[in-house]
């Protein structure tokens, strides 16, 4: 049992900080945080498995050779990102050192990290029969099984055509990889362990974007963050909410989408609000559009409303109408999938 | 161009349920629009979020996005761009970070947590969310009913009651169903062993002959499910193997398998097990229109 924890904990931990040091290097100073390191490294590891799967997928190659593939590119990249990045981390640990809470900000910190402990042991220990389950955690026990991936229907499991309408998004593929890494049950990893560990990651964005809009306040940091907790925690008032979302199927690609990807974009533009966008900004933001092609393909359609609307007005407000197109560049993975949607059809 | 304004009316009022969460959101927007200094805050939460509503009321992009991007069903999901969490949080910290005395401050974060709590409803109060019985987060008969189905190295197909197609296949992707989840959906699937299993009382006659068509090689019903017909389950081929978790599994006499299952459960049999099988008469049978 060890060994499976083990690896879980190399996959789920080691892989996405050793992959987020390298773009952390290349941001400002001040986005560098352990906090953004480790989200930049989930990002980068969907958005190099969005990329490699997606041809084994379209070309009905078998699930073990993409398992392969991307457990040697990914343990390459690790290393190689690792090497070149590792500058960040001092620069990391300084800041920590040099953030000490002070007193006043105490209990409020105490609050929000019991309220945040509260949901992750409840997302343990509770469960929701969720009806998508029989969709995406059954697509990815079938992959395993079948060791074809979007071929056969999870719902009864009989052979058919590629599924092309789920198949460019990759996420159920990710999570039976990591099941097949880890020798782990998938259902176990996607429904006592991703639903804490995603959780924690979505309230680790909201950290980055507290320090974004509080960057010299930080009781109201705090604050933020308490009022961020409850929001989520009482927001399940219909079935539709991103926050019930977040809750009850944070292992889901369309979950990770609201809940994840949003609220990065959303940091993201903010950066841009505040011209704070350097190479490794930039670079972030394309990963993170083909992030959002990982999870749903929902997000082919909804991510450019929300990029190209937004860039409109700040390229209007800033009078800087290279924005437009700066956007428009980080909105290619979006394009792209839309095409081949299309063409596959 | 009325019922498009209806639908996404409709679909903006289920989004927020009975809560006043909308009016929230909508209270936090205005607030920034009125007070907010910083360009780049009133830019995002002000004008990009007031922009992603009024796209998803405007008639014309309603009309395009349903029609061609994303169904009626799931057009709610155009205000997961609203950042609702984000925003209402900032408002409300924003608000109190203005207040200038501790006392006041604690007061005023107070009230804003209570109405919060007041507005909206805690997600571990749903009654879907229940204890969960193990790792898997999955009903534990379920779990019981596969270990018995399943054959090592092989794949079966099996037919289970409507309460268990949604997980079985999240356990074990060897154990194939005659119909899936798509069968509990309306408009679905339609497929006539799905009636025939749901039926109160079921017909032995019509379930196997069914199964046997769709190569089914395991019925599972309910533990005392009321069975009708011209003679009971285990004359038509499939025979009884065992009860787990109240539910009783019934076996395909013919399949490769079968035998040895047998074999292994044999001990395991309550012989005193009583169906609850009622004699209809050999008309019944004829009058199914199988």
């Amino acid at each position: 049992m060890w060994l499976h924890l083990g690896l879980l904990a190399v996959c789920t931990w080691i892989l996405p900080f050793c992959m987020g040091l390298l773009p952390v290097r290349y941001m400002k100073d001040e986005h560098r945080s352990l906090g953004m390191i480790w989200l930049s490294g989930w990002m980068m590891m969907f958005a190099v498995f969005q990329l490699l799967a997606v041809p084994f997928i379209v070309l009905e190659a078998s699930f073990m050779l993409a398992v392969q593939s991307y457990t040697i590119v990914i343990g390459i990249l690790a290393v190689v990102f690792l090497l070149l990045g590792h500058g960040s981390i001092p620069a990391c640990l300084r800041k920590i050192r040099e953030h000490r809470p002070e007193k006043e900000q105490i209990p409020i910190m105490a609050i929000v990290l019991l309220l945040i402990g509260v949901q992750l042991f409840f997302a343990f220990h509770m469960q929701y029969l969720d009806g998508d389950d029989s969709f995406f955690v059954a697509t990815s026990l079938t992959s395993q099984h079948t060791d074809t991936m979007y071929r056969f229907t999870p719902y009864y499991g009989a052979d058919g055509p590629l599924d092309i309408r789920h198949a460019l998004s990759t996420e159920p593929i990710f999570m039976a990889w990591l099941s097949e890494v880890t020798g782990i049950h998938v259902t176990i990893i996607c429904h006592s362990y991703i639903s804490i560990l995603f959780l924690a990651l979505m309230f680790c964005i909201y950290v980055q974007a507290g320090n974004q809009l509080f960057p010299l306040q930080r009781k109201s940091k705090w604050l933020f963050l308490l009022f961020v907790n409850l929001w989520y925690l009482f927001g399940n008032v219909s079935i539709y909410t991103a926050e019930s979302f977040a809750y009850t199927r944070t292992w889901q690609g369309k979950a990770m989408f609201p809940n994840l990807m949003i609220p990065t974009l959303f940091l993201w533009l903010l950066f841009m609000a505040k011209d704070e966008m350097d190479v490794g900004e930039w670079g972030m933001l394309f990963i993170i559009v083909l992030c959002t092609t990982f999870t749903t393909s929902t997000g082919i359609f909804t991510v450019p409303i929300l990029l190209g609307l937004a860039s409109i007005l700040m390229a209007i407000e800033k009078k800087r109408i290279l924005l437009v197109f700066q956007t428009a560049a980080c909105l290619l993975p979006c394009i792209f999938f839309g095409l081949l949607y299309l063409f596959l059809q | 161009m009325g019922e498009i304004i209806r639908t996404t009316l409709t679909i903006y009022q289920d989004y927020g349920g009975d809560s006043t969460m909308t009016v929230i959101v909508a209270a936090a927007i205005l607030y920034l629009w009125v007070t907010e200094e910083k360009k780049e805050i009133k830019m995002l939460f002000v004008h990009l979020t007031a922009g992603i509503l009024a796209l998803f009321f405007f008639p014309l992009f309603a009309y395009a996005a349903m029609h061609f991007f994303l169904d009626s069903q799931v057009y709610y999901r155009l205000l997961w761009l609203v950042p609702m969490g984000m925003t209402v949080s900032y408002a409300l910290a924003r608000a109190v970070s203005k207040i200038e005395t501790r006392r006041k401050r604690i007061v005023i974060s107070t009230v804003f947590a209570l109405l919060l709590m007041q507005s909206g409803s805690l997600v571990y109060r749903n009654p879907m969310v229940t204890k969960a019985e193990n790792l898997y987060h999955l009903p534990q008969s379920v779990i019981a009913a596969a270990d018995v189905m399943h054959v090592e190295g092989r794949d079966v197909k099996a037919v289970v009651p409507g309460e268990m197609l949604q997980f079985i296949r999240q356990y074990d992707a060897s154990i194939q169903l005659a119909y899936g989840r798509d069968a509990l959906v309306d408009g679905w699937s339609n497929n006539p062993l799905y009636e025939a299993m749901e039926a109160n009382p079921v017909r032995s006659y019509a379930i196997t002959d069914y199964a046997k068509q769709q190569g089914v090689e395991y019925i599972v019903l309910r533990a005392g499910t009321p069975i009708a017909g011209s003679k009971p389950i285990g004359k038509y081929e499939f025979s009884y193997l065992t009860t787990i978790e109240n539910y009783d599994i019934y076996i395909y006499d013919r399949a490769e398998f079968a035998e040895e299952k047998k074999k292994e459960y044999e001990s395991l049999t309550d012989s005193g097990r009583v169906e609850n099988y009622l004699y209809t008469g050999k008309q019944e049978d004829q009058n199914e229109g199988i």
